[in-house]
């Protein structure tokens, strides 16, 4: 009788501490559940391996350039004429909004990235960004180095067949990209792309990160 | 059999002849909204979006667009599937009676291709719209910057 009693105290002491532990610490509970932020790649984001390609200036960009930085990529072409201005415009609205805010803004970049290298020179892709925000950066590269950077980030592009006057199109993934100073993918949006929506996501995604 | 086929000539050839003036009552479209927008200078394509209306009677096809300002115009159609931005070109877009067709970012757009001059926000840009049968539509679609702020 006495042990039966012992052990339900030690049972009952056991659930009561349980309890207080969750109740005072209830982020033990939920440890692995990911905040719900609509597009954040959480946990174990992708960490981004080695690329080289090149800017506007003709500078190297590659993974250095992407860590310390959060950085937002879209991939495109400059012959594009609805889908790339119109996210650019969209992308030149965040920065203008995050702008309002310092903190959020401090080491972001814009990068657009041209998967048609054939017509995006370094020098086309520079007025062409630059049109949008004086600090946008574009880059771009041959196709076997593009890929390095596309194949890893899940994007796809495919070069349409030329007309009679060599005009081509391009399809390519519409999705803005955000990897984050340790270069790791981070998050995703997807299109059709809302200036407020991503701000208020990345401000999110970049607390939960920096904390 | 010859009958017939000499009745549908003289039809075409009416339609041909349908005269242009009061567009609205005729040819029963309306266009509002349109505008251009502005691209950067290096960009050798621009888009053209507007709200078009059929207010008449019959479906109207547009079947084509010119512009003096571009070597050549082509509608398309952005299609967003799988996270993959595609255009579609489009020989030719219906619209019923009473129906409006919307050109709009992430959407149908006409495609204004090589710029003959420099064109800047504020500039207005000459649109003829070709419908089946025929039937053309001009307006004027200034260049704006962006539409959203």
């Amino acid at each position: 009788m006495k042990t039966l009693k012992k052990r339900a105290v030690i049972v009952l002491s056991a659930g009561l501490l349980g309890f207080l532990v969750a109740a005072l610490f209830p982020q033990l509970l939920h440890r692995d559940a990911p905040p719900e932020i609509p597009g954040l790649l959480w946990p174990d984001p992708r960490v981004l391996s080695a690329f080289t390609l090149e800017d506007q200036h003709a500078q190297r960009f590659d993974l250095d350039r992407l860590k310390g930085k959060w950085t937002f990529l879209f991939f495109g072409y400059t012959n594009c004429p609805d889908v790339c201005p119109t996210t650019l415009s969209v992308l030149a609205s965040v920065e203008k909004q995050l702008k309002q805010t310092p903190e959020a803004l401090k080491n972001s970049q814009f990068v657009f990235v041209s998967v048609d290298p054939k017509r995006d020179t370094p020098e086309h892709l520079g007025k062409y960004v630059g049109y949008f925000n004086k600090d946008f950066v574009g880059v771009t590269g041959p196709p076997e180095k593009l890929g390095a950077l596309t194949t890893q980030l899940g994007i796809f592009y495919l070069l349409g067949e030329p007309d009679a006057a060599g005009n081509y199109l391009v399809d390519h993934t519409a999705a803005i990209l955000l990897t984050d100073p340790k270069a790791r993918l981070i998050g995703v949006f997807g299109a059709p792309h809302d200036p407020q929506t991503i701000v208020a996501r990345f401000r999110r995604i970049r607390e939960l990160i920096e904390g | 059999m010859i009958r017939q086929s000499w009745l549908g000539l003289v039809y075409v050839i009416l339609a041909g002849t349908v005269p242009l003036n009061g567009l609205t009552t005729e040819l029963g479209i309306e266009v509002t909204d349109a505008w251009v927008r502005e691209a950067p200078p290096t960009a050798p394509v621009l888009a053209a979006y507007m709200t078009i209306v059929n207010t008449s009677g019959h479906v109207r096809t547009i079947v084509g667009a010119e512009s003096p300002a571009f070597e050549r115009v082509e509608i398309h159609r952005t299609v967003i599937n799988q996270g993959i931005a595609r255009m579609i070109r489009q020989e030719r877009v219906e619209i019923p009676s009473g129906g409006r067709l919307k050109l709009a970012p992430g959407g149908y757009h006409l495609m204004l291709m090589k710029a003959k001059q420099s064109l800047k926000s504020g500039d207005l840009v000459d649109i003829v719209l070709i419908f089946a049968g025929g039937a053309r539509l001009s307006l004027k679609a200034p260049i704006k910057k962006t539409l959203d702020a």
